[in-house]
């Protein structure tokens, strides 16, 4: 088993957590309200930007040129991700300058962005694992679960966030989870606390979640 | 108005609901619980370790003239941890790596913005928090009934050298913010207002033993105002 399973494994307890959440539930099966929906673009935005910094700090620390440029393909991939967040964004009528960061946010770029500029390649690419490997497993989750549902109407299982889920069920994005992952296995230094890492990481998504929930409510 | 006396009065009911806060009070009166403010103890120990870095940094970005100071801060931080481990001896307090949620948010925040932000907008958030533990420890100073069992920490802060070295916190920074831009003085605004609020969740982190189940730092209050 990789360290990256190793980590996905031990922390599922929050993953499932995340899945279980009448937010995720309600993107899964189109009922999440406008409002919420709104709240969770907005902030996902600031989030990725972070994000986006994040993969290009940890390029500009990777020991070798070939982890330089996965990191930097990488945040090629953020960007695209924040091209579908703008003009989402658009639709909806919400100005992203004007956003108001909200505390949970502010909380998950503050530890992805101290990690990235204070720590190393490796323990960066452990921070930034559980964003990408959770929103896979929700967006292939949520799309099976979508499949499953017999219904007597054919548009059943397409609803105003079947194009988000669609964005994470991608075999595209599985490939880029994958490919940060590698970069655990090659990059982790041994002997660091990369476990509570992960972890906040998770419970930084989660809080996210529950932050829509109740922001949007 | 002063640039500092503008970010104090910007966000007075948060600040004033800080200073009120029912640790505090519980300190002044002499009814705090020993397990509370053990807590406190530990959690802060991890604090001012977790911040030497942060000022470490804010050294590097500063101007030369103001190098000397902040390398004193740091000086200044690690007798601080000479105090605690002194006191935690005398009290019996373990030292944990366990780090609290607001503890480890409030570090990470500290860390982020020194190496991201400008060195104006870490100095900022270093008055922010230097000028809360005064104004803290004074107002516990000032309305004490007798001696504390903790008086150690409280004289630590509410001292006249403590206080003259905020004062130079707040000149240096009205200095700084004299020659900024516009823009930069309004995140100067925003950094001051949510270090307020890391302040204020730090105690209320201590006085309700906050662990990884509480709901975190959803509750702190999103407006400075509220």
């Amino acid at each position: 088993m990789t360290l990256a399973q190793q980590l996905w494994e031990q922390h599922r307890d929050l993953a499932d957590a995340c899945l279980l959440h009448p937010f995720v539930q309600g993107l899964g099966d189109g009922s999440l309200s406008q409002a919420r929906y709104r709240y969770y673009i907005a902030q996902d935005a600031f989030y990725l930007e972070a994000f986006a910094r994040a993969y290009t700090l940890a390029g500009a620390k990777a020991p070798d040129w070939e982890g330089f440029r996965e990191l930097h393909a990488l945040a090629g991939g953020v960007l695209h991700e924040l091209t579908l967040h703008t003009s989402v964004a658009a639709e909806l009528g919400i100005d992203l300058r004007a956003v108001q960061v909200g505390n949970a946010t502010r909380r998950y770029t503050d530890f992805l962005l101290a990690t990235a500029w204070g720590q190393s390649t490796g323990t960066t690419a452990v921070a930034m694992a559980p964003c990408m490997r959770l929103y896979a497993y929700i967006g292939q989750q949520l799309a099976q679960l979508a499949q499953s549902i017999p219904s007597t109407q054919p548009t059943r299982s397409s609803h105003a966030y079947s194009a988000w889920i669609a964005t994470y069920n991608s075999p595209e994005f599985e490939a880029l989870a994958q490919q940060l992952e590698q970069l655990i296995e090659r990059y982790a230094p041994a002997a660091v606390a990369l476990d509570q890492t992960y972890r906040y990481a998770m419970q930084c998504e989660y809080d996210f979640f529950q932050a829509a929930w109740e922001q949007g409510a | 108005m002063s640039f500092h006396q503008e970010l104090l009065t910007a966000v007075a009911p948060l600040w004033q609901r800080k200073l009120a806060h029912p640790f505090l009070t519980a300190v002044a009166d002499g009814s705090i619980a020993d397990a509370t403010f053990k807590t406190w103890i530990a959690q802060d120990y991890l604090f001012v370790e977790g911040s030497v870095p942060f000022l470490g940094l804010l050294t590097a970005k500063a101007p030369v003239a103001l190098r000397p100071a902040l390398g004193g801060s740091i000086t200044a931080f690690n007798t601080e941890l000479g105090l605690f481990e002194q006191q935690m001896a005398a009290h019996e307090v373990t030292l944990t790596r366990e780090y609290s949620p607001t503890c480890h948010a409030y570090l990470q925040f500290l860390l982020a913005t020194a190496y991201d932000r400008p060195f104006e907008i870490g100095f900022t958030v270093l008055y922010a928090a230097e000028k809360a533990y005064f104004d803290a420890w004074e107002r516990v100073r000032t309305t004490q009934t007798d001696a504390s069992k903790w008086q150690a920490f409280i004289n630590n802060w509410a001292s006249d050298a403590f206080r003259g070295y905020v004062d130079w916190l707040a000149g240096t920074l009205d200095e700084l913010a004299a020659d900024a831009t516009p823009p930069m003085r309004a995140e100067m605004h925003s950094y001051f207002r949510y270090t307020t609020l890391y302040e204020y969740r730090f105690w209320e982190m201590a006085y309700t033993t906050e662990t990884w189940d509480s709901p975190l730092l959803l509750a702190m209050p999103t407006n400075a105002g509220a």
